[in-house]
């Protein structure tokens, strides 16, 4: 027994692992004839999903980390196949210096390629890239029959699309192949820009994602609460000018700073994160205009504090990340008001403008419209109360929320966010199953 | 840390994971490399994974570890053409359960054989090659399991005690010739080996931390360096434990 947490829930619960099967292997080891919750399994990346979609307290984990090998880099074309444990950090470490970066990646770097891949993650450039499953060119799918199955846009179809956001619910993927996207130095040219209302914000996204290749907005939540709207917008595309010395010399520096303990509870409140919103914005307008930015800092400023997560304290937090279309001004702004009436202001808002390319995968979170992703303090069942409300507003507007992010979502509201779930459920490996799955399904 | 140019690296056990961490560093500075391993197929993934990270690899060799007669041979061979400050790392090692070590002998001789004896006796051939060129440096991975019996893992404990004294010796016999001899005492890994074991606590370390100090180590040339650092200081308790309290104990 060993403890296996989320990102949400720092430090809680034991949780049985196995030994994850050799590359190419046989998941069939795992599968007894009698299939229950007891002896389901689910593959475990780097455990930085937020809620309970990677965690199967009823059966057991496959801890992946150790399948963390480069299988192949083709240096013509930026084809690179990895086994699932290899971590975003490591391509980044490895092949920024050779001139490719990752063709889209989220906030942190320290996920693994199969954690990914099952939740079909995105990035600031998400209305350039889609999301990661578009850049997947193969993958490698070991199933409890004993099968393993190459699934690619061009074999084995269905069971990629379901695999790409799937939930690691369809397998377990051992290798992928992805394409990686050529830079010709490590840093970036920075746009940032302030709005003070959604539609300015509307406006300048698509006035300026034509240009840049990455955008996203980080949005004060203390202001929404008193009748403003204010933030600040980020727009960077990789610079140009070939700099071969910075990206030769290109090393990842690890976090310098950690949060040791759990942080207690009242250290965060209305008055700290007003000040700290406060002089994040001042300094955020200050620094408006063109700016050019080392890489690592603006994709993963987060991973410069390792774990951030402990600032909520023992209790943990929410994370809670939906999309609605464009045109629901009307619902973005009330849930806005109830986030700002019913719970503690949260400083990380990050406010982004989906693009309309379409992801493979069939349970994939993403859509185009408007994007928002907030901390949540967790004070208890009024928490989980609002987060239902929150969904009901969702579930109207024909938006959805970001499993790999909840862990509290309702079956009812999975179904709605999700009504393609039917469909998706057909590639389910009887054998597989998650505290996420059991929850919105049973 | 110190420039370091390019090195030949000669490993045995190179499938292991802290063997592949090692492994990992070494590639970032272009090192050329020997791997030496009994699965063909985890040892063709490892040379795959090491050269796309900048290694050079020399060979691969696929040999059974623990037939001490071909480990023995194998060295002898590798010796023949190699020069310089060749760096010969010992990661070969297996972990039985004890209670199947006390009731088969032949699980015990197996361990002994492996952890211990092949080690042994490639050693007898490096030592010479040492002594013939005036330089080279040995790192072998011993365990703190080999500083004090106990019940709960005694057969492998002997066996890395027995390589700390053989080491001892060796390093003590090498050093006029400008040899280094350099023990690592890890303590505990989160390994594929141990993945059934219970590893919560900060006495857990990754591999990726103990291979930074096993390189840091070989780069020095260090003689006993303990991983993570505070085990030297758990062990020296351990060791002055009186034995006639230590029997009463279950560790």
């Amino acid at each position: 027994m060993t403890t296996y947490s989320s990102w949400g829930l720092p430090d809680r619960g034991e949780q049985t692992a196995i030994r994850p099967p050799w590359r190419p292997g046989d998941l069939r080891q795992f599968s007894s004839s009698e299939l229950n919750d007891s002896n389901s399994v689910l593959a475990y990346g780097n455990g930085r999903s937020y809620g309970d979609s990677c965690l199967n307290k009823q059966g057991s984990l496959i801890d992946c980390r150790s399948l963390n090998r480069f299988i192949s880099f083709d240096s013509l074309s930026g084809q690179l196949s990895v086994e699932c444990g290899v971590l975003f950090d490591d391509i980044i470490n490895n092949f920024v210096p050779k001139g490719w970066f990752l063709p889209v990646t989220p906030g942190t770097r320290f996920v693994t390629v199969g954690g990914a891949i099952a939740n079909d993650v995105h990035g600031k450039n998400h209305h350039r890239n889609g999301t990661l499953g578009r850049h997947i060119l193969e993958l490698q799918l070991l199933r409890s029959d004993g099968q393993s199955l190459t699934c690619s846009p061009n074999g084995n179809t269905e069971l990629f699309n379901a695999t790409i956001g799937g939930l690691g619910l369809t397998g377990m993927i051992t290798s992928a192949t992805i394409q990686l996207t050529p830079i010709q130095t490590a840093n970036m040219d920075v746009l940032t820009v302030t709005f003070s209302s959604l539609q300015e914000f509307l406006d300048l996204s698509r006035q300026h994602d034509l240009e840049f290749e990455y955008s996203v907005a980080w949005l004060d939540c203390l202001s929404v609460g008193s009748g403003s709207f204010r933030g600040l917008l980020y727009f960077a595309n990789h610079s140009k000018s070939l700099d071969s010395d910075v990206l030769n010399s290109f090393r990842l520096k690890p976090a310098r700073l950690a949060v040791p303990f759990d942080i207690p509870g009242w250290c965060l409140n209305r008055q700290s994160v007003s000040l700290f919103n406060r002089y994040y914005f001042e300094s955020g307008r200050r620094k408006s205009g063109n700016s050019t930015q080392a890489l690592q800092p603006y994709f993963y400023p987060l991973d410069g504090i390792n774990n951030w997560n402990r600032i909520y304290g023992r209790s943990g937090f929410f994370q809670y990340q939906f999309t609605i279309p464009e045109s629901r001004h009307s619902t973005f702004e009330r849930i806005l008001k109830l986030l700002a009436e019913r719970a503690m202001p949260s400083f990380l808002a990050v406010l982004k403008l989906f693009g309309d390319q379409p992801s493979p995968g069939i349970l994939s979170f993403p859509k185009p419209g408007i994007c928002l992703a907030l901390d949540i303090k967790d004070q208890g069942p009024k928490t989980l109360k609002m987060l239902d409300d929150l969904d009901r507003e969702v579930v109207e507007a024909g938006g959805s929320v970001y499993p790999a992010k909840d862990r509290r979502m309702s079956g009812d509201a999975f179904r709605a966010f999700y009504p393609q779930y039917q469909q998706f459920s057909e590639y389910v490996d009887p054998a597989i199953s998650s505290d996420l799955w059991r929850r919105v399904i049973q | 840390m110190q420039q370091i140019t390019s090195q030949e690296i000669i490993v045995f056990g190179a499938t292991s994971e802290l063997a592949q961490w090692v492994l990992r560093l070494h590639a970032e500075r272009s090192d050329t490399v020997t791997l030496i391993a009994r699965d063909p197929q985890k040892l063709e993934a490892v040379a795959q994974d090491a050269e796309i990270r900048g290694a050079k690899i020399r060979e691969t060799v696929v040999a059974d570890l623990e037939q001490v007669e071909d480990t023995a041979n194998l060295t002898s061979r590798l010796c023949q053409n190699r020069q310089g400050n060749v760096v010969w790392y010992f990661f070969q090692g297996v972990l039985p359960e004890q209670q199947l070590a006390q009731t088969d002998r032949e699980i015990a001789q197996q361990v002994l054989d492996t952890n211990f004896i092949a080690i042994a006796s490639s050693l007898h051939y490096i030592a010479l090659h040492i002594e013939q060129h005036g330089m080279g440096t040995v790192v072998v991975i011993t365990s703190v399991a080999g500083l004090r019996g106990r019940q709960s893992n005694y057969i492998y404990g002997t066996s890395k005690g027995a390589l700390n004294i053989y080491l001892q010796g060796l390093r003590n016999r090498l050093h006029p010739h400008g040899g280094k001899v350099v023990t690592v005492m890890p303590g505990f890994i989160k390994t594929a080996m141990t993945n059934e074991m219970n590893r919560g606590g900060i006495l857990w370390a990754t591999p990726e931390r103990v291979a930074r100090d096993v390189i840091k180590a070989a780069d020095k040339g260090s003689e006993v360096r303990y991983s993570p650092w505070f085990w030297r200081y758990i062990m020296v308790i351990i060791q002055h434990i009186p034995e006639k309290i230590f029997n009463r104990m279950k560790l």
